[in-house]
């Protein structure tokens, strides 16, 4: 039976000498590999309301009316599951692989055709239920 | 694979002779389940060796308070999913070894599973029409 | 006369990661029983099957659990496609086989991080989780997500990993198996570790038999039991034996899980060599499943299973997961049993309880 503590004390040598194995995370940040779903992205120009992502998502995260011409979506219901991408026939909605930013506060963000800017909408907080 | 693997059906007094000749036999238990059906309860058993299982499907009247006799004299492993059974579905299992007496699963509700059964029917997305929307 | 003290222990303990409750009854410093509850977590998934359309239900059954996610939505799209009897593309199969692999070592290193923190080891439960994150870094690069993997689906797998990734996974494999050696040794060696785990927490083979153990634990008290030999996937095709250990000791179980890590890794090796060319879906568009079944599969934590019933609608009749941790309880109340209560939390953290797949 071998009872040998040389394997940790060259383990701690070597990473007390290394650098470290982590990042200062908001200076340093690793670039997001090719496939990474970071958080969905959408184009307003190319959508003809056609509905289908919203019928897809699972989560109801997506909401578009037909008449306004509007598409919304709630970041924080989004699970990233890249239904609406792939079954999107105008190639509007496209996945970022960049992660969604933090939120401050429960909100939609919403689009319009009119309008170019994305508007973004700060739901009351009573909103849920 | 696991496919071809029947649910045989049995009556509530073959239950515990099944159990002894899969005990003597040498089998493991794997699972104990429970399903609240509109009428009656359905408590299905598997037991497995050498990679193969062998179910048990056993349906109880809701009626009369529904009892089962305990397996965990004959499988120690029994315990657990005859009190977890027990805390959700209200059955008893005369006999049982160790009995936490109700305390083993916490739940809000006493019983949970125990109440009527709605039988769902097929629409498109039922949970959808619970939750908010998210623009309103 | 005994004159017992109860302790409460759990379910937010500083060494318990997980939200299990035990009542621990004390005679001096010597546990005489163990009254385990649960339920804190549940968030009736199984319900939602009966709710979801059955191929949506896919994410859902996907997000069970956070470490074994990917095996729970491999066992529910496995189960699904032989219940309308779809046969999936032998590159499907091999890549879930992979990533299932992949999983499998994360689980198991993460696991060993967490076993050293509850033996007071900070430094090993640092590089065991610096190596794990090498591990979810693969994670992320093939399948998009480091938690949730997102790519099963009922008739396959949603998106191929192309070939020259799968070689530089290979690269990369062999790269972090020999980081994992150098800790696997401290593991093995360190008087540390085997102070704390050797005798500790004893299940005997006939008792991790009766009482029901899976997974680890049952192999590691000697019983040659592996629910990846049924040969789903690509299991079937590939070289390996159980990893077995024969004294039933916390040490043991640590031991299966560290061996199983050098498995997987050789696993891993295997598929991408041996990986076929062709289609990774298959479509199963107007198919409905029928009928029911019971289906089984080997989870880090052991083995899990599926009931399964459909009767030809778009969502299931009812869906039932018993999981590994489930099984455990019962071993493991037997194992506390005349232990002292120092040795509780690491006896509790050999089972590798994971509550959340427990309540679904």
């Amino acid at each position: 039976m071998s009872w040998s503590v040389g394997p940790i004390s060259a383990l701690v040598t070597r990473s007390a000498l290394a650098k470290p194995a982590t990042r200062l995370y908001p200076v340093e940040r690793r670039t997001p590999y090719a496939r990474t779903r970071g958080h969905i992205e959408f184009r307003i120009d190319d959508c003809n309301f056609c509905t289908i992502c919203a019928h897809k998502c699972p989560t109801l995260a997506i909401q578009v009316h037909k008449q306004d011409k509007t598409w919304a979506i709630d970041h924080s219901r989004c699970i990233l599951c890249g239904i609406c991408v792939e079954d999107c026939r105008e190639g509007c909605i496209t996945l970022s692989p960049l992660p969604c930013p933090p939120m401050r506060a429960k909100e939609v963000l919403s689009f319009r055709q009119e309008h170019e800017a994305p508007t973004v909408k700060v739901a009351a907080p009573a909103i849920e239920r | 694979m696991s496919l071809g693997e029947p649910f045989n059906e049995l009556t509530p007094d073959q239950w515990v002779p099944t159990a002894e000749q899969h005990q003597r036999d040498g089998f493991r238990l794997v699972q104990m389940t429970g399903t609240a059906r509109a009428d009656h309860f359905e408590i299905l058993i598997s037991y497995e060796q050498d990679y193969r299982c062998t179910h048990y499907r056993v349906q109880l009247p809701r009626d009369p308070l529904p009892e089962l006799p305990s397996l965990s004299a004959i499988f120690p492993a029994a315990f657990t999913y005859e009190n977890e059974l027990k805390d959700l579905f209200g059955l008893s299992f005369p006999g049982l070894t160790v009995d936490y007496g109700g305390n083993f699963l916490r739940t809000k509700t006493k019983l949970p599973f125990s109440g009527e059964v709605t039988i769902k029917k097929e629409s498109a997305k039922p949970a959808a029409k619970s939750k908010s929307a998210p623009e309103s | 006369m005994s004159n017992t003290t109860i302790v409460p222990f759990g379910p937010q303990h500083p060494v318990l990661p997980e939200p299990i409750h035990l009542d621990l009854e004390l005679d001096d410093e010597r546990v005489v029983r163990a009254l385990p509850s649960i339920g804190y977590v549940h968030r009736g998934l199984e319900l939602l099957a009966e709710r979801y359309d059955f191929v949506e239900m896919a994410n859902v059954a996907e997000r069970i659990c956070g470490i074994c996610s990917f095996i729970h939505g491999q066992g529910y799209c496995q189960g699904i496609e032989q219940l309308m009897g779809v046969e999936i593309p032998p590159r499907a199969a091999y890549l879930r086989t992979v990533w299932a692999e992949i999983s499998r070592i994360q689980s198991h290193v993460l696991w060993l991080g967490l076993a050293a923190d509850a033996l007071g080891y900070e430094s090993l439960f640092q590089h065991s989780w610096r190596i794990r994150e090498m591990m979810v870094d693969i994670i992320e690069e093939t399948t998009g997500g480091r938690v949730i993997f997102g790519v099963c689906k009922v008739g396959g797998i949603r998106k191929d990993v192309d070939d020259e990734t799968l070689r530089d996974v290979r690269r990369r494999i062999g790269e972090i198996r020999a980081a994992f050696d150098e800790i696997a040794t401290i593991f093995r060696d360190d008087p540390t570790v085997r102070q704390r785990t050797v005798g500790v927490g004893l299940l005997s083979a006939a008792d991790a038999h009766a009482l029901g153990a899976v997974g680890p634990v049952l192999r590691a008290s000697g019983v040659v039991h592996d629910t990846r030999r049924l040969g789903y996937a690509a299991y079937g095709e590939l070289d390996w034996e159980p990893i077995v250990e024969q004294d039933g000791d916390c040490y043991a179980r640590c031991l299966v899980r560290v061996r199983e890590v050098d498995q997987s890794f050789d696993l891993i090796t295997q598929c991408l060599d041996r990986m076929p060319a062709g289609e990774v879906e298959i479509s199963v568009k107007g198919k409905r499943p029928k009928g029911e079944a019971m289906f089984r599969l080997e989870q880090p934590r052991g083995e899990v299973c599926y009931y399964i019933s459909a009767d030809g609608k778009k969502n299931l009749d009812r869906f039932r997961v018993r999981t590994p941790t489930f099984a455990n309880i019962a071993p493991l109340i037997h194992m506390l049993k005349g232990c002292e209560l120092a040795d509780v939390p690491v006896i509790v953290l050999t089972i590798d309880p994971c509550v959340s797949c427990n309540e679904r």
